[in-house]
């Protein structure tokens, strides 16, 4: 009688805090206090932010797949087996988010390279001065004999 | 392996998790039909950054009615496969390898249609 009454009782408590965790998420992004308007966006390539495909594929794929999942085991009672083509299935879909958001990071760092390209090419030599950090203009501000040299 | 799914709490609990996946799901759905999810630049590119699209790309309208239709397919399927079947199912339906096929090459697609346009802008 003891130990089911415990076993109960654990599973009531354990089942609030799940349930706490979940309602405590839904109400926080119901209220927006959980911002999800960037969920879709992404960088292009111009610095400009529109939403991916990919990353609406993989959300659908997602929730669709997790979903389908949780009402067959609720219906059979026990974990069922995902067999492999459905993890293909998410495969591809989250292969393609990878690929696609790895297409936008190179495009970035190569847009970041250009300037420095031109530079070595001899035709910004004459820019603007550059920023002086903040350590070398303090340490030159306490030593001004040492700057005036 | 016997069910586990006896008594009351194992009932309310699944009960409650699916009700929240779906809560989760229309809270989405509901946030990209009224703005709250950005949803611009999904089948254009603004090259200019002008906030006017300049690009239209049909490669991602294609993705998404195949991604969309493969999915429902699946779910269908699944929904289908769970209500002929006379014990409940302990394992989720396979995946028609022609829609495997069909949803990689379409994400190829996509992803050479995507690398095309970054090497044209260089």
């Amino acid at each position: 009688m003891f130990p089911f009454d415990l076993a109960m009782l654990v599973a009531i408590v354990l089942s609030v805090i799940i349930l706490g965790f979940g309602a405590v998420i839904l109400g926080m992004i119901l209220t927006g206090q959980i911002d999800l308007s960037d969920i879709l966006v992404e960088s292009g390539e111009n610095g400009s932010r529109k939403a991916s495909l990919s990353r609406l594929q993989f959300l659908m794929f997602s929730f669709v797949i997790a979903g389908l999942y949780l009402v067959i085991c609720v219906e059979s009672g026990t974990f069922v087996d995902v067999p492999p083509g459905v993890l293909v299935l998410l495969g591809i879909s989250g292969g393609s988010y990878v690929v696609s958001k790895g297409m936008g990071k190179g495009m970035h760092k190569q847009s970041g390279a250009a300037p420095g390209q031109r530079q070595a090419g001899g035709h910004a030599q004459h820019s603007r001065p550059q920023p002086v950090p903040m350590h070398a203009q303090q340490a030159s501000e306490s030593q001004p004999n040492v700057a005036a040299q | 392996m016997a069910p586990v799914n006896a008594g009351p709490i194992p009932d309310l609990l699944s009960i409650v998790l699916t009700l929240w996946l779906l809560g989760l799901a229309l809270s989405i759905l509901y946030a990209m039909f009224n703005g709250g999810i950005q949803m611009n630049g999904l089948f254009s590119t603004d090259v200019d950054n002008d906030g006017i699209a300049d690009e239209f790309h049909p490669e991602r309208v294609q993705l998404l009615l195949i991604s969309l239709l493969g999915i429902g397919g699946y779910a269908i399927m699944t929904m289908n496969a769970a209500s002929a079947s006379s014990t409940a199912l302990t394992v989720l339906p396979d995946v028609p390898e022609e829609l495997m096929m069909l949803l990689g090459a379409s994400n190829t697609f996509y992803l050479t249609g995507k690398f095309g346009r970054n090497l044209k802008r260089g």
